[in-house]
């Protein structure tokens, strides 16, 4: 008899719920339009042909106009100016995406790559004074780069053959090396190099980096200053090193430094590299260093 | 346990009602006849037809952080394909040039100017940079591209800037131009035509304001590269600081933050030809600026340092050692002058290279003396020696008698440095101001330095003392 009230009840129970829960919204007035405005934004021709060259057959965002939430807002950074967009574009095409294209398969970079790219116009300088932020690679989805409206697309320079190494931030030279470095930093996240490689020559990184001249690294052991502050940048600047360069520059630059161990070190650290290419992504990467120098010279 | 659970069902029934029907008497009266999208819709079209309202474009004037930098002003014409055309007095690249802008939200309502143009100059670091570290590092002018809407007084637009919320404005005028490029080019150029009348480095600078009853006198200085004052001057019991931006007006120069003095507030000055001075007049009262021959204020302990050591050392000054600003463009055409006309004289081509002065505050025996190096084209330096009588210190002043001249070249071209010889005895006196350790355009050293300065002509110069 209990048992009969306990089921009655559960019974009354649920009836009542599903009523409340099925007539709770019949009141409600039918979707309607979306009251967010959802309108295409006006499109310049520039903009058309950034969605046809990039949206559409990579799926990455070039973005050019101007967002405070892209960069830092504590930054005092501004926009670029929208002539020089399309030439650094149209490089990104043929230095970057072709040659990995080419020797990665169609698809390579439309499935690993940043979904963003971010151009700034001019350079960003860190507090404290004695380094710039050139460019950034944030989780693998974009990559920021500045002083873009600083550039020359007709210079190639590299800093061992010229006084001031700065002044390779004024060539093009300068952001090609910047997008390897970043781009190689999204491949790292993808498939992790072998840690082999961060106990190379591991005593001389630091913190210290930019006290260092590149030269001065070079003995050390590693390809730049920069490379010098820890393993993981010194994996991408040793890409970033190589794909701007020819072979037989690669090579006079690593033969130039006098320390037979510093070379032993980087030729060490180069053929790891070459091995991360071939085994993570069926790359040989010295013929990606072929297409992407050949590029290079073709701008 | 029977009860437990019975109880347990008739709370579980009693909570379920509750829930299901807790929001049945809902306060349905709205605070907004629209939707929060309808308005910000609604906000964002009110400022995009504000800004096309006006086809020939308006006047933003634009104080990026008025605590650090000053204010520029920038030509904008908005169009309605999302392009803006704008020329501004940032710098002497005034050629007109086309951007993108967007409406959009953000903190508020804001105005976005998304590819580079003459606004955009406000946020270059390269604009402005300091030695920091020992590399230089830019810092630019701490403004944005990116303004948020805050008002409309009829048709003047007022902006912020939310990094720079109490320090940053910008507000747009009509421009009221019945041709937007060519009318806007000469107000540009009109600008930075003020720039000489308030900028010259070598020159001292008064601020005074004067009510009627108290003229108060500050030494004002300004960084044209930041558009910035400093001001300083001594009231009854300390020295007094004032600082503001600058930005060029048609008629002057507006200033920010207003200048507050005798309950007045001082914000637009007027160019005054006659008087060439920039005046600010409010109730009667009148602030301006202006170019003197002297400082409006001195440091006391200056002068008594030079009596008790700072003379006896000696006073250099070499061209070699670099340039500064602080010596007056008229110093070196007094140089000049003098070189002219010893090369009349003797042939050939002359340079004064450096000279000396050494102050005796006691003795008439040539132990003031001025020390003169002259060097020909081919190389042959030649040195004269100048005696004075004991130097003497009234009002603050540094006074200076001639007394003849030491050896055969000294007294030969003693006619022709007289017009050096006559700027160190000035009538009223040489002005000294201590001027820290020594630093030029090449060269810095830990010596100490300073100016002399004649009031009667306004001849300045910076040197460093020896010791």
């Amino acid at each position: 008899m209990k048992n009969t009230y306990y089921k009655l009840s559960g019974i009354i129970f649920l009836l009542v719920a599903t009523t409340y829960l099925l007539t709770a919204c019949e009141n409600e007035p039918a979707l309607a339009e979306s009251q967010i405005d959802t309108s295409t934004p006006i499109l310049n021709e520039l903009d058309l042909w950034l969605r046809q060259n990039f949206v559409n057959p990579y799926n990455i965002d070039v973005q050019y106009k101007w967002d405070i939430n892209d960069t830092e807002v504590d930054r005092f950074l501004h926009p670029p100016f929208e002539r020089n967009v399309k030439p650094l574009a149209e490089i990104l095409q043929s230095v970057w995406i072709e040659p990995y294209n080419t020797v990665g398969g169609d698809d390579f970079i439309k499935t690993i790559a940043p979904r963003e790219f971010i151009f700034s116009g001019g350079f960003n300088f860190n507090p404290g004074g004695n380094t710039l932020t050139l460019g950034l690679a944030e989780q693998g989805a974009r990559i920021v780069l500045f002083n873009i409206d600083l550039l020359d697309f007709d210079t190639i320079l590299y800093e061992e053959d010229i006084p001031n190494d700065f002044d390779v931030q004024f060539a093009i030279t300068g952001p090609l090396s910047t997008i390897h470095h970043e781009y190689t930093h999204i491949l790292n996240q993808i498939e992790p190099y072998d840690p082999v490689f961060d106990i190379v020559n591991p005593a001389d990184y630091t913190s210290s980096w930019a006290d260092r001249s590149n030269e001065e690294a070079r003995e050390l052991g590693y390809i730049s200053a920069y490379a010098s502050s820890q393993p993981s940048e010194d994996f991408v600047e040793m890409v970033a090193y190589m794909l701007i360069r020819s072979s037989t520059k690669w090579d006079d630059l690593v033969d130039g430094i006098s320390s037979p161990q510093a070379r032993q070190s980087i030729r060490q650290k180069e053929q790891l590299i070459v091995e991360y290419y071939q085994e993570k992504f069926n790359i040989n990467f010295y013929e990606l260093q072929e297409l992407t120098y050949q590029a290079l010279l073709e701008i | 346990m029977k009860l437990i659970i019975k109880h347990s069902f008739f709370k579980l029934l009693f909570l379920t009602f509750f829930v299901l029907s807790s929001c049945s008497n809902d306060d349905n009266q709205s605070v907004f006849d629209q939707t929060p999208s309808e308005r910000v819709d609604e906000r964002i079209n009110e400022l995009r037809q504000l800004l096309l309202s006006q086809p020939n474009g308006y006047r933003a004037v634009y104080f990026t952080k008025n605590d650090e930098r000053g204010g520029f002003t920038t030509y904008m014409q908005f169009n309605a394909d999302g392009t803006v055309r704008q020329t501004s007095d940032f710098d002497d690249d005034i050629a007109l040039q086309n951007s993108s802008y967007e409406v959009r939200l953000g903190t508020t309502t804001e105005l976005v100017f998304t590819t580079r143009n003459h606004i955009t100059k406000g946020t270059d670091p390269t604009a402005v940079t300091e030695v920091i570290n020992g590399f230089p590092t830019g810092l630019g002018f701490f403004g944005t591209s990116v303004f948020q809407y805050f008002s409309n007084d009829n048709g003047v637009i007022t902006f912020r800037d939310v990094r720079n919320s109490d320090t940053a404005l910008m507000v747009l005028y009509p421009t009221n131009f019945t041709d937007f490029d060519t009318e806007s080019i000469e107000a540009v150029n009109t600008l930075r035509a003020q720039i000489p009348r308030i900028a010259e480095p070598d020159l001292y600078q008064v601020l005074e304001i004067e009510n009627g009853e108290v003229t108060i006198r500050y030494d004002f200085t300004y960084n044209e590269a930041r558009r910035f004052s400093n001001s300083s001057g001594l009231s009854e019991t300390e020295i007094v600081n004032i600082a503001f931006g600058i930005a060029y007006t048609e008629e002057g120069i507006t200033i920010s933050p207003v200048l507050e003095s005798g309950g007045e507030s001082y914000s637009d000055f007027i160019y005054d030809e006659a008087t060439e001075r920039f005046i600010s007049t409010v109730n009667g009262t009148t602030a301006s600026i202006y170019y003197s021959n002297e400082p409006a204020f001195v440091n006391p302990n200056d002068i008594v340092e030079l009596e008790e050591t700072l003379g006896s050392n000696g006073f250099l000054y070499r061209r070699s050692l670099g340039d500064n600003p602080l010596t007056s463009a008229t110093h070196d055409e007094m140089l000049a002058g003098i070189e002219a006309n010893i090369g009349l004289a003797f042939g050939s081509t002359w340079q004064v290279s450096q000279y000396q002065l050494v102050i005796d505050f006691e003795s008439d025996d040539c132990d003031t003396f001025l020390f003169v190096q002259i060097v020909r084209a081919d190389g042959a330096a030649f040195n004269l020696f100048y005696c004075f009588l004991k130097g003497e210190i009234n009002n603050e002043r540094l006074f200076l008698t001639y007394d003849g001249s030491v050896g055969g070249v000294s007294g030969q071209v003693e006619s022709l440095m007289m017009p050096l010889i006559d700027f160190l005895t000035a009538p009223n006196g040489l002005i000294f101001e201590r001027k820290g350790t020594f630093e030029s355009d090449t060269n810095s050293f830990p010596n100490n330095a300073g100016t002399f300065t004649n009031s009667d002509t306004g001849i300045r110069v910076y040197g460093l003392f020896f010791g």
